[in-house]
């Protein structure tokens, strides 16, 4: 009898650490549900939803790199780059819809190349790289339109019914960016956590002298990530346009802190300190709940900052808390 | 004035028998005092109680004849006794300088606030001077080379008034001319008053800088007398006693097909390049002290430490990265298990899988954890068991174990795989090793303990300052001839 009760106890204290993160999301949900009967509507579920499909995306690219232990903050620079790639592709030189979906991947993916270029091959740390990396995609950015944004005129091209389909359109009453999210994720999901590749890419994150020793291709794998960041960030970039209508001048930029913060909230989610698919969507799907939820209870946008700060707060201490204990 | 530190007829139990019975030692100032004996005779256990980290079960110490109570290294330390382990880096701090190491204590004691770094510099150089220390103050400590950390921290112990030092094997790692001028140091200290004790499996070194000797065997002291009293052959016999030879379970010396063989390994400090041969299902031990280059080896043959030319199966190759070692059935068991070994936050699941490619089952994965778990008796026996919270000697069946699912492995190379490992598991390990080899597999095991070399090889190498210094079957080789193996070397 009295052996069982600190046993218990600790299994609860366990417990709350470990699900802290996703008992806050549950509990706002149902908070903003109880405040607001509208909340919960299909209708609005999707606006929520179709709201973050973009940093969502962005949050995976990052999780990509977090997963190997390293950091990818240039997806912000490189879903405006793609996204006004995307758009001149069609607007100013009139290309067909695979073009115009193409080329920005293309992009997304050179960028990554460069990113893992300074990483692995001039050993300069994530953050650094990515950083330098997050103002030089931004200029060539700027450079390509003159700094302007790229609208469809009179005498350019226009952005064709098929592609704004993937920024505005429903298939089934789902938003098509919607679609598109839940695709990249499974995708992701399953090769993450299905495939040796996904795996190794872990390993490498957890202990790289460890898989160095075991000769896993640690660079390569390396590499792979920040490709797959890219890559990602260019299908983010994509779909910005798309619903956009138009290339806006630094467009993905604000989007970065939420796509991190989003990634984080994933790391912290089951208490194991590892970045996950899983967590990242959930995490961003918190960021969209708070955003709508807040201003449907007519919360002055000044202050929406400081309680999206505060909840960041109570998500991630429990998970570093019990770190900390052992 | 000088002063003598006194042990007498002390005792200690770790819990499973005495390690040490009715010892006594006496070390004087201004003498070296050489400890010798086989590995588990004692030595560490006593020099550990005299610097305080553990308290006898039995016996005094006395300083002057003043009986003294060591509670612990920091009260050994007020009392002038310090202990320099065989792992210096643990004093140092790596970042920063020689001369802010050097005067750290004694500025803490002299309550300094203030603090010019330019007189810092110079009582630093003369400090160093006084023990004929050649280091630039200004050099950052994790650029020292092994031996000027060494030097650096008996200078510092000796500043810091320190009046008894014990040293465990200080030259295991050293060259021969570090060698020599740390002979130099030596004098040096002994000349201002302090009395040393160190533990050596040398020796010609015993022979040439000892005052007095005392010899332990089975934690009693079989030998204790001035050096000029003791012959070579008087301290071998009290060190090997009469029952010296431990044998391994007899295998028949067959004839094998080279499975692995490597040529003009260099393994750098100005050792020879040699060759290296191993045959399928053959187990060599490679044996060497702390320095003698056996991580080198491991970590060139794997590829870790630019290119070696080898031949693997018959087939000539260049081993330039530890991917394409492992791609030609490589497998290398790290000595650093819990750094380089595992993955402590993943479970042993994960480790058990390591050798699959493309997708991942999870009937597939499990089964193969439990495979593992079967083969090398990982306790407790769950899959999903994080490797963090398995002991020692279990993590380390799983570091052995993680290559196991791995198609075509022909090599294994094990460095150092019993560090703190219990003697369970160890026995556990030893028979899995056993089984591996008995598949066909080379083993290449590498190690400083004399009689897990002689437990588990069918042939012996040893490995000394000059690079490798003997090749022999494991049944031609005794302890004694691997601990004075270095004999013929030190020359």
């Amino acid at each position: 009898m009295s052996a069982e009760t600190p046993t218990r106890r600790r299994i609860d204290a366990d417990f709350i650490y470990r699900y802290a993160a996703l008992i806050i999301i549950v509990g706002i949900i149902a908070f903003f549900a109880v405040m607001n009967p509208n909340f919960l509507t299909p209708g609005n579920v999707m606006d929520i939803l179709r709201s973050i499909a973009v940093s969502a995306l962005l949050a995976l690219a990052v999780t990509f790199s977090l997963v190997v232990n390293g950091f990818d903050v240039s997806i912000g620079s490189t879903a405006s780059l793609t996204s006004i790639v995307a758009a001149s592709m069609m607007i100013t030189f009139r290309q067909e819809l695979w073009v115009a979906i193409l080329v920005p991947l293309v992009v997304g993916v050179i960028v990554g190349l460069v990113n893992s270029t300074l990483i692995v091959g001039l050993r300069l740390p994530d953050l650094l790289a990515t950083l330098a990396m997050l103002f030089v995609v931004s200029g060539v950015q700027q450079t390509l339109t003159g700094g302007n944004s790229v609208y469809p005129g009179v005498d350019t091209g226009i952005i064709v019914p098929s592609f704004s389909f993937l920024g505005k359109g429903t298939l089934w009453g789902i938003p098509v960016p919607v679609i598109i999210l839940a695709v990249v994720a499974l995708l992701a999901h399953l090769f993450l956590n299905r495939t040796t590749t996904g795996r190794f890419m872990y390993l490498v994150g957890g202990n790289e002298e460890a898989a160095r020793h075991m000769g896993l291709p640690v660079n390569r794998l390396r590499v792979l990530a920040y490709v797959l960041s890219g890559l990602l960030a260019a299908v983010a970039g994509i779909v910005m346009t798309a619903r956009i209508g138009a290339g806006q001048i630094e467009a993905g930029a604000p989007l970065l802190m939420d796509a991190v913060a989003a990634a984080y909230v994933g790391y912290a989610l089951f208490g194991q300190k590892k970045p996950s698919v899983v967590g990242t969507v959930l995490g961003a799907i918190l960021i969209g709940v708070l955003l709508n939820g807040m201003t449907m209870l007519k919360v002055h946008y000044t202050v929406q900052g400081i309680v999206k700060g505060a909840v960041f707060i109570m998500a991630l201490a429990f998970t570093f808390l019990r770190q900390r204990k052992h | 004035m000088t002063s003598t530190l006194t042990l007498s007829s002390v005792g200690h139990d770790y819990g499973d028998g005495p390690v040490l019975r009715k010892v006594d030692l006496a070390v004087v100032g201004g003498q070296v005092h050489a400890l010798l004996g086989m590995n588990g005779a004692g030595k560490s256990t006593l020099v550990h109680i005299a610097a305080g980290f553990f308290a006898p079960s039995q016996g005094a110490i006395a300083i002057d004849g003043v009986p003294v109570r060591l509670d612990g290294p920091g009260a050994a330390f007020q009392h002038g006794i310090a202990l320099l382990a065989q792992e210096v880096d643990r004093g140092l701090v790596p970042d920063a300088t020689v001369h802010e190491n050097l005067t750290a204590g004694l500025l803490r004691r002299e309550g300094t606030l203030g603090f010019s770094k330019r007189a810092n510099r110079d009582r630093a150089r003369a400090m160093l001077e006084q023990y004929a220390v050649d280091i630039d103050p200004d050099r950052q400590v994790d650029s020292l080379s092994l031996y000027e950390k060494q030097a650096l921290s008996l200078v510092r112990a000796a500043a810091t008034d320190a009046r008894f030092l014990f040293l465990d094997e200080p030259t295991s790692a050293f060259d021969a001319a570090e060698t020599e001028r740390f002979y130099g140091i030596v004098d040096a200290l002994k000349a201002s008053g302090i009395g040393i004790v160190f533990i050596s499996h040398r020796l010609p070194e015993v022979f040439r800088i000892a005052d007095q000797v005392t010899v332990l065997r089975g934690g009693e002291v079989s030998l204790a007398a001035p050096i000029g009293d003791v012959t070579r052959e008087t301290v071998v016999e009290a060190i090997t006693g009469a029952a010296a030879d431990i044998q391994r379970s007899d295998r028949p010396a067959i004839d094998r097909e080279t499975v692995f063989s490597a040529t003009g390994i260099d393994l750098g400090r100005g050792r020879a390049p040699f060759d290296l041969s191993i045959g399928a299902g053959e187990i060599v031990a490679a044996f060497g002290p702390l320095g003698a280059g056996k991580s080198a080896l491991a970590r060139t043959l794997f590829g870790l430490r630019g290119k070696v030319a080898a031949t693997v199966a018959g087939k000539s190759v260049t081993i330039r990265t530890p991917e394409r070692a492992a791609k030609l059935g490589l497998a290398l068991v790290p000595e650093e298990r819990r750094t380089q070994g595992l993955w402590l936050e993943e479970s042993v699941q994960t480790h058990a899988a390591l050798g699959f490619r493309g997708i991942i089952r999870r009937g597939r994965e499990r089964a193969a954890a439990k495979e593992m778990i079967a083969d090398y008796d990982v306790q407790p026996p769950r899959p999903e068991q994080l490797v963090r919270r398995l002991s020692g000697g279990n993590q380390q069946k799983v570091a052995v174990g993680k290559w196991a699912q791995g198609q075509g492995r022909r090599v294994l190379i094990l460095d150092e795989p019993m560090k703190g490992v219990d003697v369970a598991a160890k026995e556990a390990i030893f028979r899995s090793i056993e089984r591996l080899a008995a598949s066909g597999i080379g083993v290449l095991y590498l190690t400083q303990e004399p009689d897990d070399a002689l437990r588990i090889a069918d042939r012996i190498l040893v490995l000394g300052r000059s690079g490798l210094v003997l090749d022999r079957p494991a049944a031609a080789v005794t302890a004694v001839d691997l601990m004075f193996a270095e004999r013929t070397d030190a020359a």
